[in-house]
């Protein structure tokens, strides 16, 4: 090819690099944002997604009011500031309290940073590490919690077991007049397994639920507690135990396992 | 017909991106009357097809993540082929053992939670590595951070970038100080040694930008960065070349002839080059010293104008943006911060380079990554890519898993 012929092809061809070039970068930011579009159509559609479970406030604590429920994520850090991943705005719960990391095997193992105590089923952690299954306590400062795990995430029976359609039942919320702030330490005793913390549903329900929360030097848990009658949510018999409730469901009651089987 | 939706914009962009490499080497090879620029003109094209559509089918690779970097490797090809053909047959080389590499890097990072003794080994072995310019290294253009085996050469703080990347992301992840800071100070100590100070430089903004994304501790970041600037302060008033590079970067103008000239045919190239360019294959890219690494970007504002060049910039924050999206999407710590840590190193890099050729800043030793001739140089970018897409690979698992649980509880008996 002779040079002035590719001089003036080359010349014409700049233009039609250019728009080439234009046309390229507009369609990979088209494509990032329509993959991003994308993902949050998706997202949208599973609001649990990333979480493992939940904490569920037993009872009044700073800030937070029994019932409140706290997403947990796969791994991350708990304390009273809002950019910790379980923000818990309780009295004597540091600015980072924890760590905490969930294993398939293990449950929601948690570490305590230097300083900072909690109570994991009445247990002091005393500085070490230790697993939370699905329906443990927790107490960081003056707030008391109990973890909810998603179905599917049964850390007993591996990370691929299918949920069961059944649902738990929590003990009652407790007044704060009804137990101290902190737990006195307990002697490390052997963490009961789920189905002894977990109340099996009555075959009667009478009268207002007695307190489930150790008193000091007494038992860890309570295996038995009465709860309250709630008509819309509680089995009449224990026959019917593995049926889901009839009446209106919270959003985080979708994914829920019993222990008690 | 989702389906076919969401692949459009992909193969829209595909088919843009082959028409271009297609055209471009065709035109090379018309003018060069060489064979082998009518062999690119498929073979690249190809590439670029078997990058975005058949690896993705058969590793679990990031399309977009794909794309954009076949873009930006195919265009060194294209203009070191414009320049020195030998050079790019040399870079066609290195992108497919970087290829292979990358793929490794993305089953590596899949793997990682499972061998998370082998960091230790990382930790020593880099450390190692670093040190083999010092005892076999011979110096170029007054640094001292290569390695020649044979024919083969090696610029190891090419390959210890990664290992920087996986140490801090761990290290970070575990919120272990002490570990990881004595990795920094002591890749920092060995670079300083070889006089490598561009690298030096790209290390410690990666780890302060990392440290500061992992805690967000603003104080202790801002001690950083007033530590770097003391640390350049120091280095100025120390080593002489380090106050030539800022004399030149002031007015290369005054010593235009000797210690300018690289700087000032690099802006002439870029000034004459204008909005569209000068025709590719047309001008002189070759006066411009070192232009085939350092200066690969003049050569690019030179062939094709500014506004291709601002649409090349436009990309790398593409590839950026998908990164840190990718990294903050991430369930686990330590994949976020792998993600965000190799992110942070290629964009640093970007800068760095572009600000120097560009008289924003003062220039440096390094390459643009993808673009530049260098085999570690691409093999080593190429791998921070793959472990970007081994996190979002495990991002879609973790989403796949979500949904699969989603479907089972609403597939349950009442």
């Amino acid at each position: 090819m002779s040079e002035e012929l590719y001089e003036v092809l080359s010349l014409s061809s700049r233009y039609l690099f250019t728009l080439l070039g234009v046309l390229i970068v507009l369609r990979a930011f088209f494509w990032l944002l329509s993959d991003r579009a994308e993902k949050r159509r998706r997202l949208k559609k599973l609001p649990f997604s990333g979480m493992i479970g939940e904490f569920v406030v037993l009872a009044d604590g700073g800030d937070l009011h029994a019932g409140d429920h706290i997403s947990i994520p796969w791994e991350g850090v708990l304390g009273s500031v809002r950019s910790c991943d379980v923000y818990v705005p309780g009295q004597e719960v540091r600015r980072q309290h924890l760590s905490f990391a969930f294993d398939p095997d293990q449950g929601l193992v948690l570490s305590p940073f230097r300083g900072c105590e909690a109570l994991v089923n009445g247990e002091s952690m005393n500085h070490r590490s230790l697993s939370l299954r699905h329906g443990s306590l927790l107490q960081v400062g003056n707030v008391l919690m109990r973890l909810r795990l998603f179905a599917g995430l049964d850390a007993n029976a591996g990370f691929d077991a299918a949920p069961s359609a059944v649902t738990t039942q929590f003990p009652p919320a407790v007044s704060p007049a009804e137990y101290p702030p902190m737990y006195p330490p307990f002697p490390a005793q052997e963490v009961p397994a789920p189905a002894a913390i977990m109340p099996a549903f009555p075959a009667e329900i009478a009268g207002p639920a007695a307190p489930v929360f150790p008193q000091e030097g007494g038992p860890v848990l309570s295996p038995a507690p009465k709860v309250p009658s709630e008509p819309s949510t509680v089995p009449d018999s224990a026959d019917t135990v593995t049926q889901r409730p009839p009446a209106r469901r919270r959003r985080s009651d979708r994914w829920e396992v019993d222990w008690s089987e | 017909m989702s389906k076919r939706k969401s692949h459009t914009p992909g193969r829209r962009l595909s088919l843009v991106v082959m028409l271009f490499f297609a055209l471009a080497f065709l035109l090379l090879g018309a003018r060069k009357n060489d064979f082998m620029g009518y062999i690119l003109a498929l073979a690249v094209p190809a590439m670029i097809f078997v990058g975005t559509w058949v690896l993705p089918h058969l590793f679990p690779t990031d399309r977009l993540l794909m794309s954009l970097t076949n873009f930006l490797c195919a265009l060194g090809v294209l203009l070191l082929y414009d320049t020195n053909p030998a050079y790019a047959l040399q870079q066609v080389i290195s992108y497919g053992v970087g290829l292979f590499a990358m793929i490794l890097c993305i089953y590596f990072v899949r793997a990682m939670h499972t061998g998370r003794r082998i960091i230790w080994l990382i930790f020593v072995g880099s450390l190692a590595l670093l040190s083999l310019p010092l005892l076999l290294g011979r110096e170029i253009n007054g640094a001292k951070n290569w390695i020649t085996i044979g024919s083969f050469s090696l610029q190891p703080s090419e390959l210890v970038k990664l290992s920087l990347v996986l140490s801090l992301a761990f290290f970070l992840s575990q919120r272990r100080m002490l570990p990881w800071v004595v990795f920094s100070v002591a890749c920092l100590g060995l670079l300083l040694l070889q006089k490598d100070l561009g690298t030096a430089l790209l290390y410690y903004g990666t780890t302060l930008l990392l440290f500061w994304a992992a805690t967000g501790n603003l104080p202790f970041s801002l001690l950083g960065v007033a530590g770097g600037v003391g640390a350049a302060w120091y280095g100025y008033q120390s080593f002489a070349h380090v106050r030539l590079r800022v004399s030149i970067w002031l007015d290369p103008w005054a010593d235009y002839e000797n210690a300018g000239y690289q700087l000032v045919q690099g802006l002439n190239a870029i000034a004459s080059g204008g909005l569209w360019g000068v025709g590719l294959g047309l001008g002189s890219p070759t006066s411009i010293p070192v232009y085939e690494s350092d200066f690969i970007f003049a050569v690019l504002c030179e062939q094709f104008g500014l506004v291709f060049a601002a649409c090349v910039l436009l990309i790398y924050v593409a590839l950026i943006w998908r990164g840190a999206t990718i990294a903050m999407s991430a369930r686990r710590r330590f994949h976020g911060l792998l993600a965000m840590g190799a992110t942070l190193l290629l964009g640093l890099q970007a800068f760095v380079i572009l600000g120097g050729v560009l008289k924003l800043i003062p220039l440096t030793g390094v390459t643009l990554p993808f673009i530049s001739y260098g085999g570690s140089s691409l093999v080593s970018s190429l791998c921070l890519v793959g472990f970007i897409q081994g996190v979002e690979s495990l991002n879609e698992a973790d989403l796949e898993e979500d949904t699969r649980l989603a479907m089972l509880e609403r597939g349950n008996p009442a």
